[in-house]
């Protein structure tokens, strides 16, 4: 009997001893960020679930990015984790929280994985149609991360089509004149100075609206150049005085750049640099 | 009142079982108010007989008849009371919760159910265990639950398989005194039993069984004599012995 | 009295042994302890979700109400017919005026019993959960409680667990024994759940013109889909937080009734599997 009772503890102290030394050697599993399994295993796996299954993967998700410690090169989990993303929003599509969470960290690491936020959000955009946050980050990321300023601008109009997002539809035609569509943003401040209703704010409309008529003026300078040059002209002073009188002054908010063939009226004010 | 014609029955093979004739070509009559004894050795087609009366098999040729009727009509059985070889039920549940399934499926009132359940519950001495799971009933109070639940609804006819199996000496006793009751209420019975001293107690006629086939159908004595033997017993001995030597 | 009464009286008799020997089973109460368990389990889960509150809490209702539900079918209804074969219960049963079809449908009619009273227990407290959690965040995580929603969500789940009941029942007549039974079952299960996923996979193709949508594949993938229906069509537990409209009246209709038309044809088919049967 008493031999038997020693046998037990030493082997309870055995136990203990390689769960300690375990513990050590591996510690938790919180600095990890094992790939989910893939899409289809899932959809199959999970059946009636898959809602839960992408909240599951989205806790996994936020827990390990919240246990990250500073300094970690972001390279070394960017990939499990927006693998992380895709497949909890192709599961959910609706659940909101995954596009919070994916734009809050793919972005920050680097163009490739702007670009697979921007898959994520693509998503949440189709499924979620009430609600402009998913398209407001996704147009932000080409704003912001990518400066693809049209590509920005088509998808802010898409956000201010939904409830409350209106606002966006004039950073949407400020963003379309920067890329070159300076008649679809002049049209677009038109349409919105029209249903305007604050003194003020149809003050500040009909500045723009000044300034991209003025930069209507010298798109068809160029348009004139280019038919009898057969070429758009180097810079913008090369159409003045035959094509133009002068180049005008857009006045204090915008003003005109020639980019690689296209005219872009740009805002003075400095954007701000990507941080990353 | 049961009556089968050429009745031959195959179990097709499965998987490790090769497939064997269970009845071959089995002919017998039961008429009203007669007790008849299914008499055999082990896998001699006794409770193949029995399945088939009850339409738990299908036979692949030949003909059964319960009161008139194919034993496939549902409906016939509210009149045949069977108590199957082993006492088997859903575990959770107790005789009470069988007897009122029983009542309901037979179209029995909620009070024909009470007073019978009590009676036949009574007479077999399980009245005082009605609550109890039947899981926790000993093999004897099993059969004899299984009784009461073959018994509600006074059928005309009873199927017995082994009815004795299982018992005690005074269960045993007990059980023979019930049947002799049914017997002298007019009841038709069927049943088999291994048990060869009970079966000459109580039939009026025996049919014998052996690989399938019929070779004996009468009474008891008449197979005694014509073994030449004293007994039933030692009738039904020497005939199951002969037939194995080919005689 | 009618025909048809001593048959519901019939198949009802069955059904109440049925619920009954599950009633009483302490596995049963048990599942029943661990489910609610399971549904007080959201009031953690949520605590890891910033905003979709009220979504991920019904989704995790739900959930393990299925789980439960999925637990209750392939442990216990599995085994109930092969059971009653291997015990020999089913002799003690079919001596009574009993036709197989009514021993079918009343073992049905008492484990659908079963499934339903969880389901109702689940439910009501789900929706008390629901309420407290409601009720405990900020109106902008948890913007909404459709009852309606919430009511036709668990109507769906509780179809679903009768469309594999019905065909759990089918396979218990088709082969012996509860594991076999279990197998099979699964495989139908792992069957309904990948076939949307293969359809979407060939539609896939079909839009990027690899394949035609004329051809033989995606015919047959589509009329394999009514022998193996895809769940995903009476699962409504998206919408019981959000605001996105119910769906229309005559698409609820068509889901339901084509759910009732598999089960009905299902124990059709198990009941003529049934009838044709040797009980050895």
């Amino acid at each position: 009997m008493i031999g038997k009772s020693c046998l037990f503890a030493g082997l309870l102290f055995l136990y203990g001893i390689l769960f300690a030394w375990q513990e050590n050697i591996q510690g938790t599993t919180l600095s990890r960020l094992s790939y989910p399994l893939p899409l289809a295993a899932q959809r199959v796996a999970l059946g009636y679930l898959q809602q839960l299954g992408a909240e599951m993967l989205f806790v996994k998700a936020s827990v390990f990015n919240g246990g990250l410690e500073s300094g970690r090169d972001p390279l070394d989990y960017a990939d499990p984790l927006a693998q992380h993303f895709s497949a909890s929003a192709a599961l959910h599509p609706q659940f909101v929280d995954t596009y919070f969470l994916c734009q809050a960290t793919l972005p920050y690491i680097n163009d490739e994985y702007v670009r697979k936020a921007n898959e994520v959000l693509a998503i949440g955009t189709k499924a979620r149609p009430d609600d402009f946050i998913p398209p407001f980050f996704h147009g932000f990321n080409h704003m912001y991360f990518l400066n693809e300023p049209l590509e920005a601008a088509r998808i802010f109009r898409v956000a201010a089509a939904r409830p409350n997002g209106e606002p966006l539809a004039h950073l949407a035609n400020i963003l379309a004149a920067e890329g070159g569509d300076v008649l679809a943003a002049l049209l677009g401040l038109k349409v919105m100075r029209a249903a305007e209703k604050s003194e003020e704010m149809q003050r500040r409309y009909d500045t723009e609206i000044a300034a991209l008529e003025k930069a209507v003026r010298v798109l068809e300078a160029i348009t004139l150049y280019k038919k009898e040059n057969g070429v758009p002209p180097d810079q913008l002073p090369d159409l003045v005085p035959r094509y133009l009188e002068s180049l005008p002054d857009l006045g204090s908010i915008f003003t005109l750049e020639w980019q690689a063939s296209h005219l872009a009226v740009v805002r003075k004010v400095a954007r701000p640099t990507v941080k990353r | 009142m049961i009556n089968c014609a050429s009745v031959t029955k195959t179990y097709a093979k499965e998987l490790g079982v090769a497939a064997h004739t269970a009845l071959c070509d089995f002919s017998f009559t039961v008429a009203k108010g007669e007790t008849v004894g299914l008499i055999g050795a082990n896998g001699a087609g006794k409770s193949t007989a029995i399945k088939l009366l009850m339409d738990f098999i299908r036979p692949d040729s030949g003909a059964i008849k319960i009161m008139g009727t194919e034993p496939g009509t549902s409906a016939i059985r509210a009149a045949i009371g069977y108590l199957p070889e082993t006492a088997n039920f859903p575990s959770n549940l107790t005789v009470l919760d069988m007897l009122r399934f029983s009542g309901s499926a037979c179209g029995m009132e909620r009070g024909q159910v009470r007073s019978g359940s009590e009676k036949w519950l009574r007479r077999l001495a399980l009245w005082e265990s009605r609550k109890r799971p039947l899981r926790n009933y000993s093999k004897g109070m099993q059969q004899r639950a299984n009784f009461a639940i073959a018994l509600l609804g006074d059928p005309e006819l009873l199927i017995l398989d082994e009815p004795m199996s299982g018992l005690d000496p005074i269960g045993r006793a007990d059980i023979i005194e019930l049947i002799q009751e049914l017997q002298e209420a007019g009841r038709t019975i069927l049943f088999c039993s291994h048990i060869l001293e009970d079966v000459d107690r109580l039939v009026d006629r025996v049919v014998v069984l052996h690989k399938g086939q019929k070779i004996f159908d009468g009474k008891p004595d008449m197979l005694a004599a014509g073994q030449g033997q004293e007994s039933f017993v030692e009738g039904y001995l020497t005939l199951v012995r002969q037939e194995e030597q080919g005689v | 009295m009618s025909k048809n009464f001593f048959l519901v009286r019939r198949i009802g008799a069955l059904a109440r042994l049925v619920l009954l020997d599950g009633l009483r089973r302490h596995a049963l109460l048990g599942l029943i302890v661990l489910a609610v368990a399971a549904q007080g389990g959201a009031l953690f889960f949520f605590d890891f979700i910033p905003r979709d509150i009220g979504r991920a809490s019904a989704d995790f209702i739900l959930s393990m109400a299925w789980l439960v539900g999925c637990i209750f079918l392939y442990f216990h209804a599995v085994q109930v017919m092969a059971l009653d074969e291997e015990r020999k219960v089913i002799y003690s049963l079919l001596a009574r005026p009993i036709s197989r079809a009514e021993y079918v449908l009343g073992v049905f009619a008492g484990l659908a019993l079963l499934l339903l009273l969880l389901n109702l227990i689940l439910a009501g407290l789900g929706y008390t959960t629901l309420l407290f959690i409601k009720s405990t965040v900020h109106a902008l995580y948890f913007e909404q409680l459709r009852l309606a929603s919430y009511l036709l969500s668990w109507l769906g789940l509780f179809a679903m667990e009768l469309m594999l009941l019905a065909v759990i029942l089918l396979f218990s007549g088709l082969v012996r024994g509860s594991f076999p039974v279990l197998l099979i079952s699964l495989a139908y299960y792992a069957t309904c759940s990948g076939l949307p996923v293969v359809r979407d996979a060939v539609q896939q193709s079909v839009v990027r013109g690899e394949v035609l949508a004329s051809s033989l594949l995606p015919v047959l993938l589509r009329w394999l889909t009514a022998i193996f229906p895809d769940f995903a069509r009476l699962d409504y537990k998206n919408m019981i937080a959000s605001s996105t409209p119910l769906p229309g009246g005559v698409d609820v209709a068509v889901n339901f009734a084509l759910a009732l038309a598999y089960v009905v044809i299902s124990l059709w088919f198990a009941s003529l599997v049934y009838q044709r049967r040797d009980l050895q």
